[in-house]
């Protein structure tokens, strides 16, 4: 039970705060690949509670466009706190090296449809043995696809992603599938050169499997949270500031877990 | 014989009578499909300015429209410009181009020539006639009506350098031929 409560937590907070580039949903990614040679850098400030648990982080991101479609991201977190029943610790995160390959693509004037694999890989790089812990000294991979349709008014993104987990010390906490949309409006069609400002209606969903002990479920895993939330993208010409708050809306646990609470993010992001 | 030399001679002669400032290619726009939002453009920005010849760039992102002013001394590549717009990860639908410059003939052909890209020929058409001249050697293609081709003879007797304004295309095997769609015609000088 003690070593479940350890890990869930931490894999919420490594994945679902992959810091997204341009005009993706901020609690999400998107279909958005960087121009071929260009670099991005961003830094994310997230913040997340539930009924047990608390955790302040910095991300450090950057990102490159090795063609038009494909881009490549490393993300490094440094935990400032992570708060769980009076203890805390703070530290490295858990590295990730993520790809996306922009295989569709259809232009029309002043709009984009677009769908985009994602492959990402964490590294087992945050403390695992510190209470509580920052890492859980497990290499995973996530999968996914997202759609996303930008024009110059609306916005609309979904993306599916998978997160395979392997077993640490005969634990595995389950899979986890992640499903988000969003919806977005520019209320004012402003031109190059001037601020520029698009806000999401973004609802996101996570969906555990039964974790497991030496083969055997554990009764209080798995379960399903769904957050909805605004979002703002205010941007100038090469850098962006984008943040939100998302609530739980929904919330169905097996067993006796611990509610999520709410989460939130400020990002600034500078391409070069 | 006569007529290779003055294929040759006639159009040096024309680029020592006009000055570099009389002939060049003054503007050139961009048709852009995908421009959905300011901070994504920033990419093609960065793309464009790379090119040789831009010397300066406005992009009109609710119109998808892209201007750059020209710098007289370079060629226009449009595969170059193609190829920017690429990478950035958009669309070019289109691209349209003011070039003054001297009115020349060759084979039966017309084409505008700036003196200081004086390896670049700007073939004329009208997309009325004839969608899209293939520039072959080996045949004689009309490219422009016969009315058009009167006003063109009468201006090539008087020397004039001229101003054109239309949609440009290039021919991928043959380098430095462009076409320029006659959209707009105007004598600068003679």
């Amino acid at each position: 039970m003690k070593r479940e409560k350890l890990f869930t937590p931490f894999l919420f907070l490594t994945w679902f705060f992959t810091p997204a580039n341009a005009h993706e949903p901020v609690f999400s990614l998107g279909p958005e690949t960087i121009y071929q040679g260009g670099f991005g850098l961003e830094t994310e400030f997230e913040f997340e509670e539930s009924e047990d648990d608390r955790w302040a982080a910095l991300h450090y991101e950057i990102l490159y466009g090795l063609t038009r479609n494909i881009t490549v991201t490393l993300s490094v977190p440094q935990i400032l706190e992570r708060n769980e029943g009076g203890e805390t610790s703070s530290g490295l995160g858990e590295v990730t090296f993520r790809g996306k390959y922009n295989f569709y693509r259809k232009d029309s004037l002043g709009a984009q449809h677009k769908v985009t694999g994602i492959l990402g890989i964490k590294l087992p790089t945050g403390e695992d043995e510190t209470a509580p812990p920052l890492g859980t000294g497990t290499t995973d991979v996530l999968a996914g696809l997202s759609y996303g349709y930008e024009s110059r008014t609306w916005y609309h993104f979904a993306t599916f992603r998978y997160l395979w987990r392997t077993d640490r010390n005969g634990f595995n906490p389950g899979d986890r599938v992640f499903y988000d949309v969003a919806v977005g409006y520019r209320p004012w069609r402003r031109e190059y050169l001037e601020w520029d400002f698009v806000t999401l209606l973004e609802m996101s969903g996570k969906c555990d499997f039964k974790s497991e002990l030496e083969g055997a479920e554990l009764l209080n895993s798995g379960g399903n949270t769904i957050w909805l939330g605004m979002t703002g993208l205010f941007s100038y010409r090469n850098l962006m500031i984008k943040g939100g708050v998302q609530f739980p809306v929904s919330q169905s646990f097996k067993g006796n877990q611990a509610k999520d609470g709410l989460r939130a993010v400020l990002a600034f992001e500078y391409h070069f | 014989m006569i007529r290779k030399t003055l294929t040759v001679v006639l159009p040096l002669m024309v680029m020592a009578l006009i000055s570099p400032l009389r002939g060049q290619v003054d503007e050139v726009i961009l048709r852009v499909d995908g421009l959905a939002c300011p901070f994504c453009a920033y990419g093609i920005e960065k793309k464009l300015k790379k090119l040789e010849g831009a010397r300066s760039l406005e992009i009109m992102i609710n119109e998808g429209k892209i201007v750059m002013e020209w710098n007289s001394d370079s060629t226009l590549d449009l595969e170059a410009i193609n190829k920017a717009v690429e990478t950035a990860g958009f669309t070019l639908r289109g691209v349209r181009a003011s070039v003054r410059g001297a009115l020349m003939s060759d084979s039966g052909m017309f084409y505008l020539l700036t003196p200081n890209t004086p390896e670049q020929r700007f073939y004329l058409y009208e997309s009325a006639e004839i969608t899209r001249p293939t520039f072959s050697e080996k045949e004689s293609h009309i490219l422009v009506t016969e009315a058009t081709r009167n006003r063109l003879r009468q201006l090539l007797l008087h020397a004039s350098v001229v101003r054109i304004a239309g949609p440009l295309h290039e021919e991928k095997h043959l380098e430095r031929r462009i076409g320029l769609e006659i959209e707009s015609l105007e004598e600068v000088s003679s």
